[in-house]
């Protein structure tokens, strides 16, 4: 009964119907699309609730001027094509496969290259976008588009997919309820991951690797960040994770290794830190002044050059709390798996060169090592309030 | 003659009590060091971390105490018929020699025994001996400017606590005072004219730290990653001026 009412149509270079734009024309809501390898022109306007399958990696061709794919209807399926060479331009955001304005699509297993925006979800609402392989070839930000570009949608779910060479990996911009999970992102130009004006998302398991400037969320609220990892990267303006203006979040179980800056807070408030792991970062956490009321707890420091930096000496307002730093030098006679004597996370050295980066030339020194020595003896110069009363003295 | 003379020398340093001890003293510290931080980047900037500090020290306080102690032996050697400067390049070479073999063979025998031969100690060794003969001609060059012998050794402290810290604290305090002017690159310059600060930075370079924490000057930073032996040429170059100067002083002196 279901068979009769939905009918499968064959596009390849040898069938009846060779176009696939023809085939889409022709079928009703409900149909499927089987597409066998070759390669098709773009640009594809798809306006029914129809599924596309590709079998044997069948090619839409953008020609580099059009969006190869557009897609304008609910429900709509595109599995298992390789998507290629959309159109560039100043003025338009052309992508390999645009969805506008619709519902519960799914859009797994393609293979998309060399696109100005790969995937481009506007207006989307319950769609899922897995198991995709994204490269672009961005030369530079201001000529390239991103890998999964999402703009005013929600309940998103995108898993498992591999972002090379773009803009940004990632970007969501008015997006809420979505989940990212599972995903690559690295050697970006920009963030490996961005989020602007974003609510009530979560990210797990994801890896960034290498990315221009590393990962940046950005004034949104409710953010749940769990368990990726952020690895190598490194200049100036590089951070593994750059929360600007985020409240009500929480980063449980991530992993920080070898960036420039591990996390930077600026306008950060009444976010949770927990477990998480800092290793062999140039600064494992900077605050800026105006983050408040931040939780730190059970982090393990590893090999940072700097713990914890901040540029206010007077006013703090986050608290940290039974972490674990390599640099602690106290004792625990009570046995309670506490240090008895507070930690300090930040030190002289780091004050200093919150002031004056110049002397960053005088790192590991010995001049700079005897000061932090005698400071750390008779401190004079720490923020009061920055002060890790139950440092571990074990590593979980 | 000359070979001679390294040779008597020589054999006389090998033996004695400091070498023996310089031998000991860095088979311990890098035992325990190593014993420690068993990663190899991080424990390489812990070793150059405590030779950038005692090498020179033991390679200024050696040669000046060897040149005082034994002031009779080159007055003897002065009255036989041989040229000065023979007997100033082998006082130099065997000092400089001695003390490159003890360090040497010490952090060899232990580096060997955690990570067995590997470029990066090579590396790192090339640029630390490279300081030694510069602080053994700064360290005779004082014997000979000074009679006096605790004065003399008075002043070779003094230059090594100049080289190693107050030549920073100057840096620092220019870099505090005029935090407000474009100073970077006179700063970076005059912290590169130090050889120890130069080595330093060159094994943060190395180890790939500064560039997590650096901003300033890490283009010509990125020099010393690929010619990671200009800080031993640096070292090399002082040295001719050191030894030009002890000579002079030695070759003027009545004795």
């Amino acid at each position: 009964m279901l068979a009769l009412m939905v009918s499968v149509l064959f596009v390849c270079q040898s069938c009846e119907l060779k176009d696939l734009q023809r085939a889409v024309e022709l079928a009703k809501e409900g149909d499927r699309i089987v597409v066998k390898g070759g390669t098709y022109r773009g640009p594809i306007l798809i306006n029914k609730r129809v599924e596309l399958f590709g079998e044997n990696s069948p090619v839409i061709d953008g020609e580099g001027k059009h969006q190869a794919i557009t897609v304008k209807a609910d429900g709509v399926r595109i599995e298992g094509f390789v998507i290629r060479n959309s159109g560039m331009s100043y003025s338009e955001d052309i992508a390999g496969l645009k969805v506008s304005s619709s519902k519960n699509c799914i859009i797994r297993n393609n293979e998309f290259l060399n696109n100005f925006f790969a995937l481009y979800l506007g207006g989307a609402s319950g769609c899922l976008v897995e198991g995709n392989r994204i490269i672009g070839s961005a030369k530079s930000e201001g000529s390239s588009g991103n890998g999964i570009h999402a703009w005013n949608s929600e309940k998103l779910t995108i898993r498992n997919n591999y972002i090379r060479g773009h803009r940004d990996g990632i970007y969501f911009e008015f997006v809420k309820d979505s989940t990212i999970e599972g995903n690559r992102s690295e050697y970006n130009l920009r963030y490996g991951l961005h989020f602007m004006f974003s609510n009530d998302d979560a990210y797990r398991k994801n890896y960034f690797y290498k990315n221009g400037a590393g990962v940046a969320v950005m004034y949104s609220k409710n953010i749940t960040m769990e368990e990726n990892t952020f690895e190598k990267n490194e200049g100036p303006a590089n951070y593994g994770l750059l929360l600007k203006d985020i409240t009500d979040s929480r980063l449980y179980r991530n992993r920080f290794i070898n960036n420039t800056h591990g996390v930077y807070l600026e306008g950060c408030n009444r976010t949770e830190f927990k477990e998480n792991l800092f290793e062999g970062n140039g600064w494992a956490v900077r605050i800026y002044a105006n983050s408040e009321d931040n939780f730190f707890a059970k982090n393990i420091f590893l090999n940072n050059a700097f713990d914890v930096s901040t540029n206010t000496l007077s006013y703090f307002r986050n608290t940290f709390e039974g972490n674990y730093y390599d640099k602690y030098e106290g004792y625990d006679l009570d046995r309670d798996g506490y240090g008895d004597i507070p930690y300090r996370p930040v030190s002289f050295t780091g004050v200093l060169l919150e002031k004056y980066p110049l002397l960053s030339l005088f790192y590991d020194s010995l001049l700079l090592r005897l000061l932090d020595y005698v400071e750390r003896l008779i401190p004079f110069l720490n923020p009061e309030a920055l002060l890790d009363k139950k440092p571990l003295t074990r590593k979980p | 003659m000359l070979f001679k003379l390294i040779k008597y020398e020589l054999y006389d340093l090998l033996k004695s009590r400091w070498i023996v001890g310089i031998f000991i003293f860095y088979l311990l510290v890098f035992y325990i060091l190593l014993e420690f931080g068993r990663e190899l980047r991080k424990s390489l900037l812990s070793l150059g971390n405590v030779s950038l500090l005692t090498i020179p020290l033991f390679s200024l306080l050696l040669s000046a105490l060897y040149a005082y102690h034994n002031r009779n032996f080159i007055e003897f050697v002065l009255t036989q018929p041989l040229k000065r400067s023979h007997l100033f390049v082998s006082l130099f070479l065997s000092l400089s020699l001695s003390v490159m073999l003890a360090y040497f063979i010490s952090s060899f025998l232990v580096f060997y025994y955690f990570f067995g031969v590997n470029f990066s100690f090579i590396k790192f060794s090339i640029l630390i001996l490279s300081l030694i003969p510069l602080f053994v001609s700064i360290g005779m060059f004082c014997a000979f400017l000074v009679e006096d012998r605790l004065r003399g050794i008075g002043l070779s402290l003094l230059l090594w606590f100049a080289f190693c810290i107050l030549y920073d604290t100057f840096l620092l305090y220019m870099a505090v005072a005029f935090s407000d002017y474009p100073i970077e690159k006179p700063l970076l310059l005059l912290t590169l004219l130090n050889p120890i600060d130069l080595l330093r930075l060159s094994f943060l370079v190395d180890a790939g730290l500064y560039e997590f924490i650096g901003s300033i000057g890490r283009p010509l930073l990125v020099y010393l990653k690929k010619w990671w032996f200009l800080p031993s040429l640096c070292s090399l170059f002082y040295t001719l001026i050191f030894y030009a100067l002890g000579f002079r002083v030695f070759k003027g002196k009545d004795m």
